[in-house]
């Protein structure tokens, strides 16, 4: 029998809900880089602990925007939020890539094109508060049923 | 003639709406509901909220039941959709 590889779907999902937690804190010690980055690995546990509910296969890397398509977290999500949501997904995703867990701040801030400490910090704000309301609509809505 | 698919239509209608955007959506494993992204120029200079309701007119004329159907959609642009994969 193939042995089961990485973390249980739970135990993705409940690395999101503390690394969500963890950008939050991050934020308010004014790391505004360390932040986002953070808030970006929050999302891709929640992406993880839905696809792994299903299948322990996955080619997607790091790369959020795959991540969600294969997770199928939409089919978690109700029509009144696909708007909302699809808002604020698309911002993490926009705004985050995994090598910026080797970039100093003032490189995410010129690679996601943001040119100066007000607007930066108002972005980090914005990726965090959308990381805490995504997290906190996949950990509400996850099936009990698994 | 065999009935295009929803993803097709969304397809269609997107690609009227925002010309030359490429477009990745299907529905997960084959079933359950829409959800992608679709990738587009003209959404620099645009915040997602923005770009939310550009696609939400794109797509009013789909009938509300295959409106349902439909996931989250994200809204890119080339750069911010670039695999940093292969960049870093």
């Amino acid at each position: 029998m193939a042995k089961a590889s990485g973390p249980r779907a739970e135990a993705y999902r409940d690395a999101a809900a503390e690394r969500s937690q963890d950008a939050v804190e991050l934020f308010l010690a004014g790391r505004c880089g360390a932040a986002i980055w953070v808030a970006g690995v929050a999302l891709e546990c929640l992406f993880r602990a839905y696809h792994r509910r299903r299948s322990e296969q996955l080619d997607t890397g790091h790369d959020l925007k795959s991540l969600y398509k294969a997770s199928r977290f939409a089919d978690r999500v109700s029509p009144r939020h696909v708007e909302r949501m699809g808002s604020s997904i698309g911002l993490v995703a926009a705004s985050w890539k995994n090598r910026y867990r080797y970039d100093p701040e003032d490189a995410v801030r010129r690679s996601i094109g943001i040119r100066n400490a007000t607007e930066f910090q108002r972005r980090a704000t914005e990726v965090v508060n959308a990381v805490q309301e995504i997290v906190n609509h996949g950990v509400k809505r996850w099936p009990s049923n698994h | 003639m065999a009935e295009q698919s929803l993803a097709g239509r969304v397809t269609e209608l997107i690609g009227r709406s925002f010309p030359g955007a490429s477009v990745n959506i299907e529905p997960g494993d084959g079933t359950g509901r829409l959800a992608g992204w679709i990738t587009w120029d003209g959404f620099r200079g645009l915040d997602h909220v923005e770009r939310q309701q550009r696609l939400r007119e794109a797509i009013a004329d789909l009938p509300m039941d295959d409106q349902l159907l439909l996931g989250p959609i994200l809204t890119m642009t080339p750069d911010e959709a670039s695999d940093d994969e292969e960049a870093a």
